[in-house]
């Protein structure tokens, strides 16, 4: 019973996370070849193969160093404008009466549940020389001609905003609803003003769910491909894209492999970070 | 400005953001005619190429086979794992399983996309097995829904009063029993809602689904991200709006499921 | 014979370094109304998991009836637990709550309905079977777990703080309806609480806990007249603590107190030896308001009325006070301020041997 209970799922995440990883790890150490699978192995006539080729190539080329820079700092202002539009609306349905807050939070995670692919793609639609803003930007006379957004690096913070968004509300609303409402009312009654109670006694309390939120939005962020694939143009080399790039038009396995590692190095520590506001963040969800 | 007036700014413009973009797709999936960005009168034409459209009508019907297999898997697993970090205290390898589940909530998916299909490929060149096709879609999604599963699962446990479990036992019920009757029955929202974020994450993915999918398969994301690259469709928006009502009915029987949770609990 | 009688030998129960019970002995005699009564951290509510069976005990015997029960699950033993939270299921209604343990027994049909029927009857919830536990109040929740775990017809039940979630008006009435239940069925009862005043009222019997040891068992009675040590008499009932050396041992003891005039006193059993430290305790409803054994004058420091009876500070000299509690029957006896004379008998000052108040 015991056995099964931790089995089953321990033996799935061996065999499709534990190998899969080894694995990338493996490859990355190995060169590409026109073949099948397209990479040398590791071990060859007895001895080892492997070599940090493909990371010395990426230390090289300035092409790697700055889509990872480039990265960094698309999801830090993704993160950030989340920040901006996502704690307002959490403080807001937190301070509803009860019977809002229900439905308040599902229309926040509603969107999270229709298609990813569409709402970014209701982005190009909004931001194109020809669409919505551009148009109304023109008829109020703020701009003169059209006005292309899209591609762009700003039309790809635009839409890891919006995709996730939900992520940055949810966590912060979690914390904020475990505020009790008497420690505002004593900051209030020792003398405060809102403003003043927001910042000393809100603002505080909620910085857990704040880091919480921004983690799960900055580490998906950082690793994005869909949204800079549709949304951004060559001048936004994002890491996400230069993988798929690697693997998917220059077949190279291993080159692709170590930029996964590097990128796991990099995003090692936010996710470790991450881990232990995943639980508390769900509650939410069931 | 008082602080109501400021929490009905921040709500407006917070869902202004989130649902102008769905209004925008949803409204011209009914627009009359080719471009997406001019009005030209009401029409449901784009629906009927749609249903016309018979490559999308197929890669529909193998998404709902995969997203329906891979949420089952992924329930299974997922459930199993959670009321094994919920309930089993101490066990080895118990802070791997958490730390993997973790981070296959977190990690980006082209990670975890090409991992995968390294694994798939591997394992078919040692064993024969498993090809790549909607298997293989299938594995890679069940891994993505499980760890969903589990974290719902488990956050339902943790705030589980374990008394509750004790009091079954108390009055006589065996462990298997009271699993049955009590831990089960309660804990049956949290699975269904995780079945249906499992089913929801599988429809829509793209990125998992292209590394793995090899050339035998092809999803309806894949077809959708394929059109989109080439440009502006009506016949997406009409798509898109579809996928918008689905995704609205299953955040409906979630709350429905929540509901049910609410009152019993 | 009566059924129902629990003893657990050297009982030892330790998690992780910390030793929650130390060897524990007790015996409880069936058909009886024990209470448990200790502080947090006693061990109290580890020796109930223990007699439930959701924890197995480190060392140590517990029998139920002569029989040694520790390799028993809880689900096979004939013991019935009232939670501290209720733990009704959610999920099921009022009846199907009742009913389940009885399910477990395999009873079903018309036996199982008279069953319930019994059990609701037992404890007055008539009519309340179709609600869900989240649809009735808390004194109704409390009974439903009552009819609950009385339905199985335990040899044994135990109640794990019933009190503590009902409020001050429930609590007598439900203290009398415990009482009421226990007279009918006379089944074991065995109450585990922090609360002395409750402990007093309800049970027949008091084993006090202290840290993982029993501190005393006895009735009521004998715990607040003739504590054991020191630890009991703090415990149960207020005191007035005074240190002091024994000066003379021959008739009744004379015992030195620093700052005012020596005190004399009469307690059952052996007399420490002249030259010993002692603590002397009297409670304050001994101390008498006139002239009597132990006279002396003293100033009143504070009035606290409490209604029925009220409660003065008293000053016998500089930093030496203790207090005095009358009735109200003829008003307050004494004002702030006022001299006055006190008084306890010999024989109402208890005396703990070596002992540092």
């Amino acid at each position: 019973m015991r056995r099964l209970l931790i089995g089953l799922p321990a033996l799935w995440l061996a065999l499709f996370f534990g190998l899969p990883f080894a694995l990338i790890l493996k490859v990355s150490l190995s060169q590409a070849v026109i073949g099948q699978p397209p990479f040398t192995p590791l071990f060859a006539n007895g001895s080892f193969q492997g070599s940090l080729a493909n990371f010395a190539l990426l230390l090289d080329d300035e092409l790697y160093l700055e889509a990872i820079l480039a990265s960094l700092g698309l999801a830090v202002s993704s993160t950030g404008a989340c920040l901006l539009i996502g704690y307002p609306m959490a403080w807001a349905i937190a301070g509803t009466s009860r019977r809002w807050r229900a439905p308040l939070l599902a229309l926040v995670a509603l969107p999270f549940v229709t298609s990813f692919l569409v709402r970014v793609y209701a982005w190009i639609g909004l931001l194109r020389p020809t669409g919505f803003l551009s148009e109304v930007l023109q008829s109020l006379g703020i701009i003169d001609g059209p006005l292309a957004l899209v591609p762009s690096a700003f039309a790809v913070a635009i839409g890891m905003t919006y995709t996730y968004l939900p992520f940055m509300v949810l966590p912060i609303y979690a914390s904020l609803e475990k505020i009790d409402p008497a420690l505002a009312a004593a900051a209030a009654d020792l003398g405060a003003r809102p403003m003043r109670v927001f910042w000393s006694v809100t603002v505080p309390l909620s910085l857990p769910g704040a880091l919480a939120g921004s983690l799960f939005v900055f580490v998906p962020a950082v690793g994005e491909f869909v949204v800079p694939e549709l949304l951004g143009g060559p001048g936004t080399p994002m890491i996400g894209k230069v993988i798929w790039q690697e693997f998917f038009n220059n077949r190279d396995w291993p080159l692709a492999s170590s930029l996964a590692v590097v990128l796991l190095v990099l995003l090692a520590a936010p996710i470790a970070l991450s881990q232990k506001s995943q639980t508390p963040a769900a509650r939410g969800l069931g | 400005m008082s602080g109501r007036s400021l929490r009905v700014l921040a709500l407006g413009v917070g869902f202004a953001f989130l649902y102008g973009p769905i209004l925008w797709i949803v409204a011209f999936s009914f627009n009359e005619g080719r471009l997406v960005t001019l009005w030209s009168g009401f029409s449901t034409r784009w629906y009927g190429e749609l249903m016309k459209n018979q490559r999308l009508v197929e890669a529909a019907g193998l998404s709902l086979l995969i997203a329906v297999a891979s949420a089952s898997v992924a329930t299974v697993t997922g459930a199993l794992a959670g009321f094994a970090l919920a309930r089993l205290g101490r066990f080895r390898g118990r802070g791997l399983v958490a730390a993997a589940l973790g981070a296959v909530l977190t990690l980006p998916e082209v990670i975890l996309g090409l991992a995968l299909l390294l694994a798939f490929v591997s394992l078919d060149a040692w064993l024969g097995w498993p090809g790549r096709g909607a298997g293989t879609i299938v594995a890679a999604h069940a891994t993505l829904g499980m760890a969903y599963v589990a974290l719902v699962v488990r956050a339902r446990l943790a705030d589980f009063d374990r008394s509750l479990e004790e009091a079954a036992l108390d009055l006589g019920a065996t462990p298997p029993q009271v699993f049955l009757r009590v831990t089960l029955p309660l804990t049956l929202p949290a699975i269904g809602g995780g079945w249906l974020i499992a089913f929801m994450l599988s429809l829509d993915d793209v990125v998992l689904a292209s590394f793995v999918a090899g050339p035998g398969a092809t999803t309806l994301p894949m077809i959708v991200f394929s059109s989109v690259r080439l440009g502006l469709n009506p016949q997406i928006n009409a798509l898109a709006t579809i996928m918008v009502g689905i995704g609205a009915l299953a955040v409906m029987a979630g709350i429905w499921l929540l509901g049910r949770k609410e009152r019993r609990a | 014979m009566k059924q129902g009688a629990l003893s657990v030998e050297g009982l030892t129960k330790r998690f992780g370094d910390t030793v929650v019970l130390d060897g524990l002995g007790l015996s409880i005699a069936a058909g009886g109304f024990t209470a448990l009564l200790g502080a947090s951290g006693s061990g109290k509510t580890t020796l109930l998991r223990l007699v439930a069976g959701f924890e197995a005990p480190d060392e140590g015997r517990i029998l139920l009836d002569g029989a040694d029960v520790a390799d028993v699950p809880a689900y096979a033993r004939p013991i019935n637990l009232v939670f501290q939270s209720y733990a009704l299921f959610p999920h099921m209604t009022v009846a199907d709550n009742i009913a389940f343990g009885l399910r477990r027994e395999g009873i079903a049909g018309e036996e199982l309905q008279r069953r319930v029927r019994e059990a609701m009857a037992l404890v007055r919830l008539e009519g309340l079977g179709e609600r869900r536990p989240r649809e009735i109040s808390g004194g109704q929740a409390q009974r439903v777990a009552l009819a609950r775990a009385l339905a199985k017809r335990p040899k044994l039940l135990l109640l794990d703080e019933p009190m503590a979630a009902l409020d001050r008006g429930l609590r007598e009435h439900t203290r009398s309806e415990l009482k009421r239940l226990h007279r009918t069925l006379g089944t074991t009862f065995v109450l585990v609480t922090h609360d002395q005043e409750e402990a007093l009222a309800l049970a027949d019997r008091v084993a006090l806990l202290d840290r993982g040891r029993l501190a005393q068992e006895g009735t009521p009675e004998d715990l607040y007249e003739r504590p054991a040590s020191l630890a009991v008499a703090r415990f149960v009932g207020r005191l007035n603590l005074l240190e002091g050396r024994v000066a003379d041992s021959g008739g009744a003891l004379t015992i030195e107190v620093g700052g005012i005039a020596p005190i004399e006193a009469r307690p059952s059993g052996d007399y420490p030896p002249v030259g010993s430290t002692v603590a002397v305790g009297i409670r304050p409803e001994r101390i008498d308001f006139g002239a009597g054994d132990n006279a002396r004058t003293a100033v009143v420091s504070e009035v606290t009325y409490l209604g029925e009876q009220s409660v003065y500070r008293l000053a016998l000299a500089e930093g030496v006070e203790i207090r005095a509690s009358r009735p109200n029957r003829d008003g307050i006896a004494a004002r702030v301020g006022e001299r006055i004379t006190v008084s306890w008998p010999a024989a109402a000052a208890l005396v703990f041997p070596g002992e540092a108040a």
